[in-house]
């Protein structure tokens, strides 16, 4: 099964949300992912994500080395059951795949120290300040 | 694969999209309290008619930004029509609130327990939602050629909204929504868009979610109001042009590799779902139904994989009668065989099939065929009311030396025809005459046959 073959390269650990409450983003430190063979698919795995039902929500994911700039890895979307939904959606894991841009960058590159992945909430190009979201872990993962 | 791994694929498969964990376990209804709109089917649908065959021809659905005037003249009457039939009679389910309550019905709204996301439906469904929906659209305009746009948001040149739906941008535009997020002019974030991950993936269970999340996910999210949620989604006319748009790429995805396929289970294949079509019949279909959508739903996309294919119609022909051999030469219709033809005059498509037929081979020529001798000698072809179709004789070689062989079958349309050859109370023949041949003393010559049956098209 290819799931089943699933491997996972790191477990990364929440470390802070510390300054980043005005964007509403979620921040952990990760070590850099090993580039997957070709033709697998690089994906950073949000576990344990939870979103309110009545929200439509756009998780945009980030990586940004100790020195250097942002780069986005890819998003993850899911709509909202209803504008008057109660609740919240909780989801074991919600997968976001690498761009081909992203993996090309780890291919060419050869960092190894820890980065920071930054998780950004949005709905189209808005930023979705007053979510209450969170998510347990991130993780690195080929398939 | 046996059931313990399918299992754990679906597990899989649904935990990677982010079903609810619960939602694999109960019922959806058990968990989560009804919330929004009642949008349940109208009527009966206890007693569903399977979708048959579509003879249609196969006409391609174009990017909603390249429309014509006219086109965008034609959709948005098309959809006022539809939002009018709303108001006309509620209870119809071809209008437009009836239509945007399928979608909300099978996504949870209204205490359903029926969810067509975050799984392998996904796809299969919302292909046969728009299908039904263009149907209807459609036999309101009196054009059953109408197809639905669709929105290339992955296109850099569309990532604002198509002018149809935005212009103007109130309630007189029938493609209009007040409460979208997106405005006229606003673009879509360029990470919104974007398939490439999608379509890099090898195999449906990937791909399938994959494309459900981003762009589909992402567009939905960006265009906003009606659009975020499952139970309001379809009542913003966009999101017809965005899930053709979606059905576009697994299309193009299906194209792309031979390996591209959709699931091969027969639970996949023969999982229905039911749909009101343009005459407000209750059908099901099935998976396996909508998989060729260019054989069997009759359209295809434009664009960047336009091709343009013309399809023979896949209508089932069905024996009604054979007809009596007094000798390979002298036919009879029966009074049995009569009872049988009379109901289908004016009413069926009809063929006649002869077999094996003995042309003649001794040169190279084009012929009439009729079944009456006095019109095959005055020879004015698809005049006359005996006059069956043409055939051609094309010789192997020059010399003739090398004989071709003989066809097994002819079929030729006889459905403006059936009154007459039931009307022939005495035996008849085929009579072939050259197409050159003047009347109304032209030369011709009797066609043996080994059979000769009637037959009529099934019905979609």
């Amino acid at each position: 099964m290819l799931r089943a073959a699933t491997s996972i390269l790191a477990l990364l650990l929440l470390v802070s949300g510390a300054g980043a409450a005005a964007a509403n983003e979620l921040t952990f430190t990760a070590s850099a992912p090993r580039a997957c063979d070709a033709p697998s698919t690089l994906r950073l795995l949000l576990k344990d994500l939870e979103i309110p039902r009545n929200r439509a929500v756009t998780i945009r994911a980030y990586a940004k080395p100790a020195q250097g700039d942002e780069s986005f890895i890819g998003l993850f979307a899911v709509m909202g059951d209803s504008a008057t939904a109660p609740g919240n959606r909780k989801m074991p894991e919600a997968r976001i795949t690498a761009t081909p841009t992203f993996r090309r960058s780890l291919e060419a590159g050869s960092a190894t120290a820890p980065l920071l992945v930054i998780l950004r909430p949005f709905a189209g190009k808005a930023a979705l300040k007053d979510l209450d979201w969170s998510v347990g872990a991130v993780e690195w993962a080929c398939r | 694969m046996d059931r313990k791994d399918r299992e754990e694929s679906r597990r899989h498969f649904l935990a990677a999209i982010g079903a609810d964990a619960a939602a694999l376990l109960v019922p959806a209804a058990l968990v989560r309290p009804a919330f929004g709109q009642v949008c349940a089917p109208p009527g009966n649908t206890s007693n569903p008619t399977p979708w048959g065959r579509d003879c249609r021809s196969i006409q391609p659905r174009r990017p909603a930004s390249t429309l014509t005037g006219s086109e965008i003249t034609k959709l948005k009457a098309a959809y006022k029509a539809m939002r009018d039939l709303a108001t006309s009679d509620p209870s119809d389910p071809r209008g437009f609130v009836h239509q945007t309550h399928i979608h909300c019905h099978n996504c949870g709204g209204g205490g359903s327990s029926i969810q067509v996301h975050f799984g392998d439906r996904f796809l299969p469904w919302h292909r046969a939602y728009l299908y039904f929906h263009e149907r209807i659209l459609g036999a309101l305009i009196g054009d059953m050629n109408f197809r639905l746009p669709y929105w290339d948001w992955e296109n850099p040149a569309h990532r604002t909204m198509p002018s149809a739906y935005t212009s103007p941008n109130n309630s007189t535009n029938p493609l209009s929504n007040s409460l979208r997020s997106m405005g006229p002019g606003d673009t879509l974030d360029p990470t919104d868009g974007q398939p490439a991950t999608a379509l890099s993936e090898t195999n449906f269970a990937d791909f399938s979610p994959e494309l459900e999340g981003s762009p589909h996910g992402s567009i939905h999210n960006a265009v906003g109001g009606d659009m975020s949620f499952f139970d309001t989604a379809a009542k913003d006319p966009i999101f017809y042009a965005h899930h053709a748009n979606v059905d576009k790429l697994w299309s193009d995805w299906t194209k792309a590799d031979a390996s591209h396929t959709a699931p091969t289970t027969a639970a996949w294949l023969n999982q229905t779902q039911g749909f009101f079509d343009e005459n407000k019949k209750w059908r099901t279909i099935r998976n396996a139904d909508v998989v060729d959508h260019e054989a069997k739903l009759r359209y295809i996309y434009a664009g960047r994989t336009w091709e343009f294919v013309t399809w023979l119609c896949l209508r089932d022909w069905v024996l009604v009668d054979r007809l009596q051999l007094l000798d390979t030469s002298r036919i009879q219709l029966s009074p049995a065989g009569r009872q049988k033809l009379l109901p289908l005059i004016g009413k069926s498509e009809t063929r006649l099939r002869l077999i094996s037929p003995q042309l003649p081979q001794d040169r190279s020529a084009s012929y009439f065929l009729y079944y009456d001798e006095r019109d095959a000698k005055a020879n004015r072809g698809p005049e006359s009311s005996s006059y069956l179709g043409s055939v051609s004789v094309v010789l192997m070689s020059k010399d003739n030396a090398q004989k071709m062989g003989q066809p097994r079958k002819l079929d030729f349309d006889i459905k403006g025809k059936l009154k007459g050859l039931t009307d022939r109370s005495a035996e008849f023949s085929f009579f072939l005459v050259e197409k050159t041949q003047k009347g109304p003393n032209a030369a011709v010559s009797k066609l043996p046959v080994r059979g000769v049956e009637v037959l009529r098209g099934q019905e979609a």
